[in-house]
């Protein structure tokens, strides 16, 4: 039986999935699935499975950045090519 | 965000857009999802003991493990009875056969907690800005659950759903209730309708908690084949623009074929997205514009709408605009 995790162990978490980055951020699940095939989003990738498991910290704060950079008008290209996102 | 339970999470989305005070199908089809979301809770946090493999309930404890919605929920279900014992199945299937008074304690149980974590609240219903609707004088309310909270849990368990990972038990609860109480294709795209349809199978073969629950139905015949009937119709009715079940059946989701009158001919794009704006405020309808143009998006509790220029034959031609739900894969 595997059980959802309270959002006290999500944010004691080194990683998280990517549903919990959407509860986490409260981003839209497919505005995350096309940051993270774009590249903008690195994640771990378990052999055993292929849960992706990004970095909790760093992504939150990346997520963060997209959206006030998206705010300011710039496009995902833009966004890509910022020196955050090299 | 609080941690809510799985009963919670389900009726934020069930209970959004449903009219406060009638007990339409659909309400009644949520309401037994939320029902069925409580024992569920029992059952993942080992709150029924395993009796000659039936599940017995044996009565509130003292020691404050049931919350006052599980309580209440338990209680409409089971009246005066302080102990229950039954097999796992019949106890999710006994929310068919809820009535009326039944249903409307569920509903209670669970609108009090949630209007008191600021989460859910009654507002205007976009049908009240609906030519008819107004020219008749009638005004609807509907719950709106808050948007923060509704997006986290509606977009979190799409992630669940959709994403090539393990599932945990909650989802694949959540996937039965929601696929019970006919919000699939609000939930889902086409597209991603393949994606659950191949889910659903997977989970059949390798979680034992699917296995038990996918083979059940809980809602009545009644309310399921208005359901079935709705879901056939819109896959047979899907055009670019939206979907038309609801122009053959506007008495069953208004809120997707709502009319606002533009008060003047062939109004230009500004007059008619001014035009919605002063009706939406009129009636006190919160609302955000999403995407201004030609046909605006407008998002009218937690669902997005394409704002359509429509001209409704009278004994003389009305213009104005129909709301229609925006189509899930572009948004």
């Amino acid at each position: 039986m595997s059980r959802q995790r309270s959002m006290e162990k999500i944010m004691a978490s080194e990683f998280v999935t990517i549903g919990e980055l959407v509860r986490l951020t409260g981003s839209r699940y497919s505005t995350l699935k096309y940051y993270t095939e774009e590249g903008m989003l690195p994640f771990v990738q378990e052999e055993e499975n292929l849960t992706r498991r990004f970095p909790r910290v760093k992504t939150m704060a990346r997520i963060e950045k997209i959206k006030e950079l998206r705010k300011q008008g710039y496009g995902i290209a833009d966004i890509k090519a910022h020196q955050t996102f090299q | 965000m609080k941690d809510l339970g799985l009963a919670q999470d389900v009726s934020l989305i069930a209970l959004n857009d449903q009219e406060v005070k009638q007990m339409p199908n659909s309400k009644r089809a949520s309401l037994r999802g939320m029902a069925a979301a409580v024992i569920l809770e029992f059952y993942l946090n080992d709150y029924f003991i395993m009796e000659n493999d039936e599940w017995v309930y044996e009565g509130k404890k003292d020691d404050g493990s049931l919350t006052a919605y599980q309580d209440d929920v338990i209680t409409a279900m089971l009246g005066k009875k302080e102990r229950e014992k039954k097999s796992f199945s019949a106890w999710l299937e006994d929310v068919k056969s809820l009535s009326k008074n039944q249903l409307a304690q569920v509903e209670k149980a669970f609108v009090e907690p949630l209007k008191n974590e600021l989460l859910l609240e009654e507002i205007p219903s976009l049908r009240s800005c609906d030519l008819e609707f107004e020219t008749a004088g009638i005004s609807i309310n509907v719950y709106w659950s808050h948007s923060d909270a509704y997006t986290k849990i509606l977009e979190g368990f799409r992630a669940d759903v959709l994403e090539e990972a393990p599932i945990t038990d909650e989802a694949v609860s959540m996937l039965w209730l929601l696929k019970e109480s006919g919000f699939f294709p609000e939930i889902f795209s086409k597209h991603e309708m393949n994606r659950v349809s191949e889910r659903l199978q997977e989970l059949q073969s390798n979680s034992p908690l699917a296995k038990q629950l996918f083979s059940l139905d809980i809602h009545s015949f009644k309310e399921k084949s208005i359901k079935g009937f709705l879901k056939k119709k819109k896959e047979v009715m899907s055009t670019q623009v939206g979907t038309g079940v609801n122009f053959i059946f506007p008495e069953l989701q208004r809120s997707e074929a709502v009319f606002i009158d533009t008060q003047e001919y062939f109004a230009n794009k500004d007059a008619r997205l001014n035009a919605v704006i002063n009706a939406l405020t009129k009636h006190r309808v919160p609302h955000q514009i999403i995407r201004e143009g030609g046909v605006p998006i407008i998002q009218v509790n937690n669902t997005w709408y394409d704002v359509v220029p429509f001209t409704k034959q009278y004994r003389i031609p009305v213009h104005g605009v129909q709301f229609r739900r925006h189509p899930l894969s572009t948004s």
